[in-house]
């Protein structure tokens, strides 16, 4: 990529691959997404949609991460996911509950870079229609089609569907969900 | 999360074979692909890399051979990552970095872990790439070593360490608290805003037991006979959290140097290591000021199936044109590692290392 591009592309490469359209390409075929100055942390925090999640981040400290090395994919419930959560959303900003909000926001992470495109390939790949990653916080997402869309539902029963176009940032993708992957308790 | 994270690494390194991970020739063709970011262009040098990859090299580490006229179109690449606000802090680092671990390798040579990682770090030294830090390294080389021993495995820590279930009352509660009694801690606990359990496996902390635990304060409190608190786990984001300070309960733990590298650690004085976390603090006074790295803590061994939960390639961007499923290979990236996985039997084929 040459400088001038990479200039020209200081804010977020967009990659429309949430419909499976492209399911079927093999990777060689895939185009590359280009490489994004920017970090995951830049990312959702200048991303319409994922305010919530990018104070979520702050508050706890892991946008911390995600300013530096390595790489991670976070699945990022938008904001109106976090809307659905009505009264419980304060826990988000209660200093006492960051741990819990941390353990949370951990589960919605993967490792590696991880794109829409690559789950979807990974389900046309002959994987009994399902495929899963481990999260940072050690426990597994399931990958499911669902018509056009990508469902992903959480060890304990949550789900939700990948919804709109992920981020690319220069260490790690941002990839919308409109549910938590975290499952709410029996209260 | 894998406590004992450091438990298989130390077999065989004295015969580990690193094979070299690309020939000068492909290297620079390498490069000049990069500039398209064409994921079909890598197929050739993938290939090639596989072919050196998997054919053992002689003992000891081999520099990898980077082509000169490769070095500008990489550097320029790497210019991208090193964008970020704190690209010009982590070059500096980088340095102190280096000269850490060189004290470290020569601190800890009884470790077969670090045995393994030293010789890079040598080799690394001697690189024309090292005065421009990371990402003419990343670039110019993508990976550094590759570990196809039978065994191999990476190990986080220098030395194994427990971190685990500490005893008692976490330190300045048990005043607060009334002697680790706190009232309401003993009765059954209302859901966190309908989210929490109580369990550690709800935090991410998969191996530690179950039990009657409690939330406050930033910790995990499991409470015991008597409704006391009897052990403790400080959580991530509580009392693992920035401005608060290490825990002395918890010791420092030097991790392997190529982690250190990897995430940019700088010295062991200036980071910290739990539960597959990694800290940065401040080196005078052990304060916690940032969330450094999450781990998976997933143990990959070669010649071992691959763990569960890699369904879907993740190969890191910059390495996506080297690293790309293919009919007789599979890719999968887990805390700072490339791993190739055999399509057919799943079990990892070697370890790669990649620069940063």
């Amino acid at each position: 990529m040459t400088r001038f591009r990479r200039r020209a592309f200081m804010l977020l490469a967009a990659v429309a691959l949430i419909p499976l359209a492209s399911c079927s390409d093999t990777p060689e075929e895939a185009p590359a997404p280009e490489a994004a100055s920017t970090s995951l942390a830049d990312a959702v925090k200048s991303a319409p949609g994922m305010a919530t999640a990018a104070a979520a981040l702050e508050s706890t400290g892991l946008d911390a991460v995600f300013d530096g090395p390595g790489s991670y994919t976070i699945l990022v419930p938008d904001d109106d996911a976090f809307g659905a959560l009505g009264e419980d959303r304060r826990m988000l900003d209660d200093p006492a509950q960051r741990a819990a909000v941390a353990a949370i926001i951990r589960d919605h992470i993967v490792p590696g870079f991880l794109l829409p495109d690559d789950i979807a390939e990974a389900l046309g790949d002959g994987r009994g229609g399902a495929v899963e990653m481990t999260t940072m916080a050690d426990h597994t997402l399931t990958f499911t089609k669902s018509g056009d869309d990508i469902l992903v539902t959480s060890e304990d029963g949550a789900n939700a569907r990948l919804a709109g176009e992920a981020l690319v940032a220069n260490n790690g993708v941002a990839i919308p969900v409109d549910g938590l992957l975290k499952a709410r308790l029996p209260r | 999360m894998r406590i004992l994270a450091t438990g298989i690494a130390a077999i065989a390194l004295a015969a580990s074979a690193y094979a070299q991970p690309g020939q000068g020739g492909d290297q620079g063709n390498r490069n000049d692909r990069a500039g398209a970011q064409n994921v079909g262009n890598a197929r050739d040098a993938g290939q090639g890399n596989r072919g050196s990859a998997t054919k053992p090299g002689p003992q000891g580490e081999r520099r990898a051979e980077q082509g000169p006229a490769a070095r500008p179109d990489s550097r320029g690449q790497g210019n991208a990552a090193g964008g970020r606000v704190q690209g010009a802090e982590r070059a500096n680092s980088q340095g102190e970095d280096r000269g850490q671990g060189q004290a470290q390798s020569q601190n800890q040579g009884q470790s077969r872990a670090n045995r393994d990682v030293a010789p890079g770090r040598a080799d690394r030294g001697a690189s024309p790439a090292q005065g421009n830090g990371r990402d003419v390294a990343r670039n110019a080389g993508g990976d550094r070593h590759i570990y196809s021993e039978r065994g191999w495995s990476p190990r986080i820590t220098t030395i194994d360490y427990r971190f685990g279930l500490r005893d008692g009352c976490p330190p300045g509660l048990a005043k607060k608290y009334n002697g680790c009694t706190p009232p309401g801690l003993a009765r059954e606990p209302r859901p966190v805003f309908g989210f929490a359990s109580y369990e550690p496996d709800w935090w991410g902390y998969r191996n530690y037991a179950d039990g009657r635990y409690r939330y406050s304060d930033g910790y995990l409190l499991r409470i015991g006979s008597g409704g006391l608190v009897d052990a403790f786990i400080p959580l991530l984001g509580g009392a693992l959290a920035a401005g608060n300070p290490w825990p002395g309960y918890y010791e420092p733990v030097p991790l392997n140097p190529y982690y250190v590298e990897y995430y940019d650690l700088g010295p062991p004085r200036g980071y910290r290591y739990a539960d597959d976390v990694i800290y940065r603090v401040d080196p005078e006074t052990a304060a916690i000021s940032s969330i450094a790295a999450l781990l998976t803590g997933d143990e990959f061994v070669v010649g071992q199936p691959v763990p569960p939960g890699y369904d879907v390639y993740n190969v890191p961007y910059d390495y996506r044109e080297r690293y790309y499923d293919r009919p007789d290979a599979r890719y999968r990236y887990s805390d700072g590692y490339v791993y190739e996985v055999d399509p057919e039997t799943m079990l990892v084929v070697s370890a790669i290392q990649l620069l940063v």
